[in-house]
């Protein structure tokens, strides 16, 4: 099954934590694999992207393995 | 808020929660909330998402039963999704980003420098008549002559303030200063004995009846 990767969108985003002092930086990514999708993934603020293409590629995989 | 995709969340939900419960499905809720699509987990066993057109996905297969529980992706009446309440209808995914290119810019439209112009053409060269008012008062009214109006007009402040001035320098205050010499500057709440007469006494209360005998039974 072919799933090419299609970035949709990439951000760096801040959250505050629950204690409402901590801001936590991340790295928003979402993107569709095909015709699945939207998948929004977080990562941390400084993932590479091998980082993001180790995630995609289990989601990838998840979906090959879906019956059809 | 991104639309519901049941595959998507199904497919979330197999690769990074392995272990299926309602307890790693409120987990997943609140880390990675844009699959829920602002839905809510319901259910005894925190096994359904109930999205906000309220219509409900079951998510864990088996969830109390015989069987091993594993996550799933559908609805108990057997829906297809678009069941809901049709004023709060989800949109159709997948969405696709906006081309902006398609948005035209509004042209730039002057509507206040016209507006203005023609208010000042309609005053038919006003500004030549305030100028030379302007002009004209700045030339009346200048130095002297404009506190000779105001003086004649206001009746003047500094000869009052003169006169004010001459009676204050003219008192002379030795008289209540001298007075004040002798006065104690305390005040003395034991200054004198109490000497008002005492209140009268209480009178004495009627007794409402005689003593009983101690050999009066009740």
């Amino acid at each position: 099954m072919d799933l090419p990767f299609m970035l949709i969108e990439m951000r760096d985003e801040q959250t505050v934590e629950r204690d409402g002092r901590t801001l936590v930086h991340q790295k928003l990514v979402r993107f569709y694999l095909g015709k699945f999708g939207p998948f929004t993934e977080r990562f941390e603020a400084g993932a590479t992207s091998t980082d993001i293409g180790v995630r995609v590629e289990a989601v990838r995989a998840t979906i090959r393995g879906l019956p059809s | 808020m991104t639309p519901f995709n049941p595959t998507a969340l199904l497919v979330m939900l197999l690769t990074f929660y392995p272990i299926v419960s309602g307890g790693e499905l409120l987990r997943a809720r609140r880390e990675r909330p844009e699959y829920f699509a602002g839905g809510e987990i319901i259910g005894r066993h925190f096994d359904a998402l109930r999205l906000p057109d309220g219509v409900v996905w079951d998510l864990i297969f088996a969830v109390d039963g015989p069987g091993v529980p594993h996550w799933q992706a559908i609805q108990p009446g057997g829906g297809d999704g678009g069941a809901g309440d049709p004023a709060f209808a989800l949109a159709p995914g997948p969405l696709v980003p906006i081309d902006l290119t398609t948005w035209p810019t509004p042209a730039r439209a002057d509507v206040f420098v016209p507006l203005v112009a023609d208010a000042i053409a309609a005053l038919g060269g006003s500004d030549a008549v305030l100028d030379r008012a302007l002009l004209e008062g700045i030339g009346v009214l200048t130095g002297g002559d404009l506190d000779a109006v105001v003086n004649a007009e206001l009746g003047g402040s500094d000869g009052i303030l003169a006169g004010s001035h001459w009676i204050l320098d003219g008192a002379d205050p030795s008289d209540e200063i001298a007075a004040t010499l002798g006065l104690d500057p305390r005040i003395d709440a034991n200054d004198a004995d109490y000497d008002e007469p005492p209140p009268p006494d209480m009178p004495d209360v009627p007794d409402p009846g005689g003593t009983p005998s101690p050999d009066t039974p009740f």
